[in-house]
This record gives C-alpha cells, sequence and structure tokens, in this order.
C-alpha cells in the first residue's frame, strides 16, 4: 500500500503528484516506485493519458481524496481535452481502459 | 514470490489505530497542527493513574473455590499493575516529548516537505532549535520499565489516519509511537530491518521491499531510509528497548548506532528513548555522551523500590489478590520478608507472592506465612541469589559483577502445581527450607516518611491531590531513585 500520497492541486496532472511522490519517498530505485504505484515496474508512465488507475486508487491510503478513477480521469488527466474531439462511445473506452488494473493500450 | 517475501513479521508490541478527532489545544504552540490535536488530551496525574491502573476484578469468594480455579484466577491476577509516583512522572515526560516533538513538524506549514528534503538530506548537524530530545531510562531487570512503558504508551493510539482538518483535505497516516528491542546481536542492520518490518506490519505498506530491497540492502542505505520513514510518517518517539545487548564488538555497532540516533534528533526532530539495564551505561558513554550533554538532557535510573511507602502502597494492592483459603493480613513481619527476599523488585515481589500462595494452596496450608515466603524465595530464586546478596550487601562493586536477574517465569510453577493436584502424595511434601530461614531478620531500614503513610496527606485548601503528595514528598522526579550506587 502506498504510505503518503500528497493531496493533488486543484487541475494538477496525476503525472505530477506522482512526481511530487517520488520527491518525498525517495526510493533507492525506480523499479520500486512504478511497482508501489501500479504494482508493476515494466511499463511507462504517460503523462497525458495515464493507465492502470484502478491498481493505483486501491493502493492509496485509506479515505485519500483522490480515491476515484473516475474523479481523477476528469480532473487531474488531459481526458477532456482528447475527449473533447472523439465520439462519446470512444471516450467511454478510453475511461475504462485507463481506469483498469492491468495495463493496456491506449 | 522469492523466499525473502516470506520473511516472518517480527511481533512488535503494538497499539490502538483511530481516525483522526481534533480536539483544539489550550496551548498556543499546539494549535493548528493536526498532529497534536488528534492525539488524546493531556492527562492529570490522577486520569493517568486511574487509566494505567489494572487491578483484575477479585472477590473473596473465590477462595472456597478449588485449587485449580484458583491457579487460572491467580494465573490471570499477575497481569496486575499499580501506577506509582514513576508512572506518573514517566507520563508526563513522553507526554511532553511527544507533543514537543511535533511541534516543530506541522506537516500543514507551507514548504514542509521541502524543508524535510533538504534536512533529511543534509550529513551534518542541523542548526536550528530542537525542541525534543529524549531520555534514556536505566534499570534493573524486573523494576518494570518495559510494563511501564507500554502501558503509557498504550494511552496513545499507535496510528492515527488522518483524512481532512479543517474541511481541507489531509491525508496522512500518523504513527505517534514506535517501540523497538534492540537486536539480541546489537547490528544496526538488524535494527533497520526490524524498523522496516514493524512499520510495514502497522501499516500495511512495502518499504521492507523498497527501501531495504527485502534486506538485501547495506547499512548505509537504510538509516537515511529509516529517518525519511520516520519523517513520512511523523513518527513521534521511536523507544528502543534492551539497549545493553548493543554492542560495540558488532562492526562498531553502538556508536555507530548511537549517533544515529543524535542525527535522528537534530535532523528530523524525532526524540529516541533508549531503555535498558544498568549494564548498558558502559555503551552510552563516550561520544554518544557529548551529544546528549549538547542537547542537555540526562540519564534516568530507575532504581529498586525502597522499604518505604511506595512499597508498602504497592505491596497493599498487591496483596488483595489472595487465593488461599484462610485470609492472611499484611503485617510488617509479611512486608519486610518479602522486602528482604526480593529486594524490591517489582516484578520478583509479584512473582514471590503469588508463587507462596501456589505452594500454600497444593500444600493445602491455605496460609501465607513468612516462613513460606522465605522457602518459596530461597527455592525460585536461586540463580538470582548470589545478586539478590549484592543487592542487600548495598556495596556497588559486588553489583557491578551481575550483569541481569533473570526474570522468573511462572507459567512452568502453574503447570508444575496443576499436574502435583492429581498425585496425592504431594500433599505430604512440606516446604523444604522453611524452618531455616525462620531466624532471618536481617535489618530493614525504616521509612525516613511519617508513619501515618499514604492517609496523613490532606490536600490544602486549593491545592490538588497531586501538589498534596508532591509536597509531602511522594512524588519524586526519577531521577531521585538513582541511590548513587550505579552511576
Amino acid at each position: 500500500m502506498i504510505g503518503a500520497f500528497p493531496e493533488l492541486y486543484p487541475d494538477e496532472l496525476l503525472v505530477s503528484g506522482w512526481a511530487r511522490y517520488e520527491a518525498w519517498v525517495q526510493y533507492p530505485h525506480r523499479k520500486a516506485l512504478l511497482e508501489d504505484l501500479f504494482g508493476a515496474y515494466k511499463q511507462s508512465v504517460d503523462y497525458a493519458l495515464p493507465s492502470r488507475l484502478g491498481t493505483f486508487v486501491e493502493g492509496l491510503p485509506p479515505g485519500h481524496s483522490a480515491a476515484s478513477v473516475t474523479a481523477l480521469i476528469t480532473n487531474h488527466t488531459l481526458f477532456p481535452y482528447y475527449s473533447a474531439f472523439l465520439p462519446s462511445q470512444q471516450q467511454q473506452l478510453l475511461r475504462q481502459k485507463m481506469g483498469e488494473r492491468e495495463g493496456v493500450n491506449i | 514470490m522469492t523466499l525473502t517475501e516470506l520473511t516472518p513479521v517480527l511481533q512488535h508490541f503494538s497499539g490502538a489505530v483511530v481516525e483522526a478527532d481534533y480536539q483544539p489545544s489550550l496551548i498556543p504552540g499546539y494549535q493548528n497542527n493536526p498532529l497534536i490535536e488528534a492525539l488524546p488530551p493531556i492527562l492529570s496525574p490522577v486520569e493517568t493513574v486511574s487509566k494505567l491502573r489494572h487491578e483484575p476484578d477479585y472477590d473473596d469468594a473465590v477462595r472456597q473455590l478449588p485449587t485449580e480455579i484458583r491457579l487460572h484466577l491467580l494465573h490471570d491476577a499477575l497481569r496486575f499493575f499499580r501506577p506509582l509516583p514513576v508512572h506518573i512522572d514517566l507520563e508526563q515526560r513522553l507526554s511532553r516529548l511527544i507533543r514537543a516533538s511535533y511541534q516543530g513538524r506541522n506537516p500543514l506549514t507551507r514548504g514542509f516537505r521541502r524543508q524535510m528534503n533538504e534536512r533529511l538530506g543534509s550529513q551534518g548537524h542541523i542548526h536550528q532549535q530542537t525542541r525534543s530530545h529524549g531520555f534514556t531510562l536505566l534499570g534493573m531487570s524486573g523494576v518494570g520499565k518495559t510494563t511501564a512503558l507500554e502501558s503509557i504508551l498504550s494511552l496513545y493510539p499507535q496510528i492515527v489516519v488522518h483524512h481532512a482538518y479543517h474541511e481541507q483535505p489531509f491525508s496522512h497516516l500518523q504513527v505517534v509511537w514506535l517501540k523497538l528491542d534492540c537486536p539480541h546481536d546489537g547490528s544496526i542492520r538488524g535494527l533497520c530491518l526490524d524498523f522496516f518490518q514493524a512499520i510495514d506490519g502497522l501499516l500495511d505498506t512495502r518499504y521492507y521491499r523498497y527501501y531495504a530491497r527485502s534486506g538485501r540492502a547495506t547499512t548505509d542505505e537504510m538509516l537515511p531510509a529509516m529517518a525519511r520513514v520516520s519523517a513520512i510518517h511523523s513518527l513521534g518517539v521511536l523507544v528502543l528497548d534492551e539497549i545493553q545487548h548493543l554492542n560495540e564488538a558488532h562492526s562498531g555497532g553502538a556508536s555507530r548506532m548511537l549517533n544515529f540516533f543524535v542525527h535522528l534528533v537534530n535532523t528530523i526532530g524525532m526524540p529516541v528513548v533508549l531503555v535498558g539495564t544498568p549494564k548498558a551505561q558502559a555503551v552510552l558513554g563516550g561520544e554518544f555522551r557529548q551529544a546528549r550533554r549538547g542537547a542537555g538532557q540526562g540519564d534516568l535510573v530507575w532504581n529498586r523500590m525502597d522499604p518505604d511507602d511506595i512499597w508498602d502502597l504497592f505491596l497493599k494492592s498487591l496483596w488483595r489478590y489472595q487465593f488461599t483459603q484462610d485470609h492472611t493480613a499484611l503485617t510488617t513481619e509479611l512486608s519486610e520478608t518479602l522486602y528482604q527476599e526480593t529486594q524490591g523488585i517489582t516484578d520478583l515481589a509479584v512473582k514471590i507472592y503469588m508463587l507462596t500462595q501456589i505452594r500454600a494452596m497444593t500444600t493445602g496450608r491455605e496460609r501465607v506465612t513468612a516462613a513460606l515466603i522465605q522457602s518459596v524465595a530461597a527455592d525460585s530464586l536461586r540463580l538470582a541469589q548470589p545478586m539478590l546478596a549484592a543487592l542487600r550487601s548495598g556495596d556497588p562493586m559486588k553489583l557491578a559483577q551481575f550483569e541481569d536477574i533473570q526474570p522468573l517465569d511462572m507459567s512452568s510453577d502453574i503447570q508444575a502445581a496443576q499436574m502435583a493436584q492429581t498425585s496425592p502424595d504431594f500433599l505430604s511434601q512440606q516446604p523444604s527450607r522453611a524452618s531455616k530461614h525462620k531466624s532471618s531478620q536481617q535489618g530493614v531500614p525504616t521509612s525516613p516518611k511519617s508513619h501515618q503513610g499514604l492517609l496523613g496527606v490532606v490536600p490544602a485548601s486549593g491545592q490538588t491531590g497531586y501538589e498534596a503528595l508532591q509536597n509531602a514528598g511522594y512524588i519524586r522526579p526519577l531521577s531521585e531513585y538513582l541511590k548513587g550506587d550505579i552511576s
């Protein structure tokens, strides 16, 4: 479980929150950080449309204000910008894929 | 999954987990600090006593129950805990220590994490006002150091879960205290690994895997990580028990570890309380002492009880737990005998009293007598006798030869008593050495206090009971328990 995730600022990108988390915990290896956040280290982190949010949210400390995948996608990723140009069906698919527990191609 | 992931988590003494409930503090320095406001209110000495005291239910009627039932009740009565003035003093120290340590590290202050990162990254001493230092508590094994600390720590939740502070989201897992035993080999490495495992056990985090790399990390890697984890989770106080295990021979363990503790205090402002037997005095010398002198803290030495009012108070509370069929009143003779045999060491006194009762029950005598106490003490404390003799002589040179007395393990005695119940010929057995000890009345120092005891202390108007006790000399700082022999 993630022990101490910072509170996200309004409109802060998730990737920025993760960076602040890293600056705070300073694990000796990058792998550890990825595994801590996403449960797997063989993956890259997309700043615009991150995935594996399901796993991330589950690992948050109990009652953390960021513990909702839907709110995270809407408020802390670039999803609103991309989705403005997508048909609603694809919007749904994109949301779903970002929120999954396993890594997926977006 | 690799084998290292299966390392069993050690059982640590742990406390309660609570959701933060902020109580505004009267003290200006504590206000607007969620870490302090989430702690329970500051206790008065009376509240401390009532919260600490543990007196199992007792009813005179149990005397008539069959022996096997009474043995169970007796075992339960061993959990008896009577708070004494030293406990109040210790509680107040810890209370101030924890709160003061949080004063300097309010996570809601601007730039808190940046500041902490700077402090954690620095190698040298930070010249900032360190508010909290911690202390060292030394005392013979059996006087109740660990029990006292654990009871007092239990007055605080161990983990406080924060979600929001004054409508502002604030997610934080605060660890108020952590008590670790110094590893038996006295190595820093062992301590670091223990630390991460203990935190992981409490918070369900995986720091052991990430910082200690499942045990593969070097000490140099782990020490800064330990400081960081303490900062991340606002560890209020780190209590390290059994520091007599610290050993210079193991890779310079002692001085390095002690310097690390000083470093912890100086960089992140987290106090460390070291607890051990007087044997630890040797390792606490040298550099570490210099550092602590600079910080203006002293050692506390917690001696055995003196045969005075406190001993009487303690014994009176203990005496209630009598399970023999005949009621034996507490007389001066019995009190003096028990003191002579146990030299005021709490653990021994409780256990000898209970063992005497076991013997009284199993032999069918059903009475506690001075001779029986002596005989039980002679049998059960055989290994501790040379040490007790040294204590009686009061000669510090003799005392220094003994490392520590071994705590008594009573479970085997109760087991034996239960077994003996089934064999009738046990009843005819007499305590072996009872007669020899009858005349061994050694000089018991008389109490310097008034003979009225605690009853004589009546608070004057406008005075609290605590102040009255203090004026009458019943409440003294722990340091006075140092009789000068052991330093």
